[in-house]
């Protein structure tokens, strides 16, 4: 088994924007398993829309997040992540993973063995959860991603 | 079908936590709710053996291995070494 590491953030819900951003770190090709995403934010009746869609190297910047372990006896991860970008990550075309849920409730993706959302092992080469609204009340507030992975 | 993933919710007004399972793309790795009758077009890969998304793009068989290669040396995502058959030894001299 490869190494596990878990990964959170979050931002303001805004037009398409990144809530979190995990990115490769060049030597050990990372594959995200399990993803939990929520809004913290006062609850509202409103529909939203989560995308996760592979970057690349870009110009992002923001709060850089450092990789928990969850098997203490790991190293530390070669993998980076971003969250509450004031400039968002380079997005590569076509979306990888989505779901639709009421900003109430909080879903949970889990992949099977060896179907994880693999990331290529170029450094800045990546994956970001995407969240949008799609119908509903206005929701101002920090939408909430965690990624689960191992590299 | 087989399973790669499984979506779990909890629906509003309810306290039954519904588990829905997503398939994967065996080109580019996309998951999706599996929902037989959907009237979405999906795809078929007889050289992976596996379902693909439907997309345009993934019709061509790059599969998902080959193209995280092809995003790693700068590749065309639809980069495929070519494999030939070769029925017998080939000759030194070739």
């Amino acid at each position: 088994m490869g190494r596990r590491y878990s990964v959170a953030g979050g931002d303001n819900v805004g037009s398409n924007d990144a809530t979190l951003n995990m990115s490769a770190g060049g030597t050990r090709r990372p594959a995200i398993y399990d993803v939990i995403v929520g809004v913290e934010a006062t609850p509202s009746d409103t529909a939203l829309k989560w995308q996760a869609q592979r970057t690349t190297v870009g110009s992002q910047a923001g709060s850089a997040v450092t990789p928990a372990l969850l098997d203490d006896a790991d190293s530390i991860a070669n993998s980076t992540a971003m969250t509450a970008h004031t400039v968002q990550p380079t997005y590569v075309t076509g979306v990888i993973l989505e779901m639709a849920m009421n900003s109430r409730s909080t879903q949970r993706w889990v992949a099977s063995p060896g179907g994880g959302l693999f990331i290529s092992v170029t450094a800045g080469n990546g994956i970001a959860m995407r969240v949008q609204v799609t119908a509903g009340a206005a929701l101002t507030g920090v939408a909430n991603t965690m990624f689960h992975f191992e590299e | 079908m087989k399973e790669s993933g499984m979506i779990i919710t909890t629906p509003l007004g309810s306290d039954k936590v519904t588990h829905t399972p997503t398939v994967m793309c065996c080109h580019c790795g996309r998951h999706w709710e599996f929902k037989p009758g959907s009237g979405r077009k999906r795809g078929f890969c007889m050289r992976c053996n596996g379902i693909t998304c439907g997309s345009n793009k993934c019709d061509v068989c790059v599969p998902l291995e080959q193209m995280l290669d092809n995003m790693d040396a700068g590749r065309d995502p639809t980069h495929r070494p070519v494999i030939i058959s070769v029925p017998k030894d080939v000759p030194g001299d070739i």
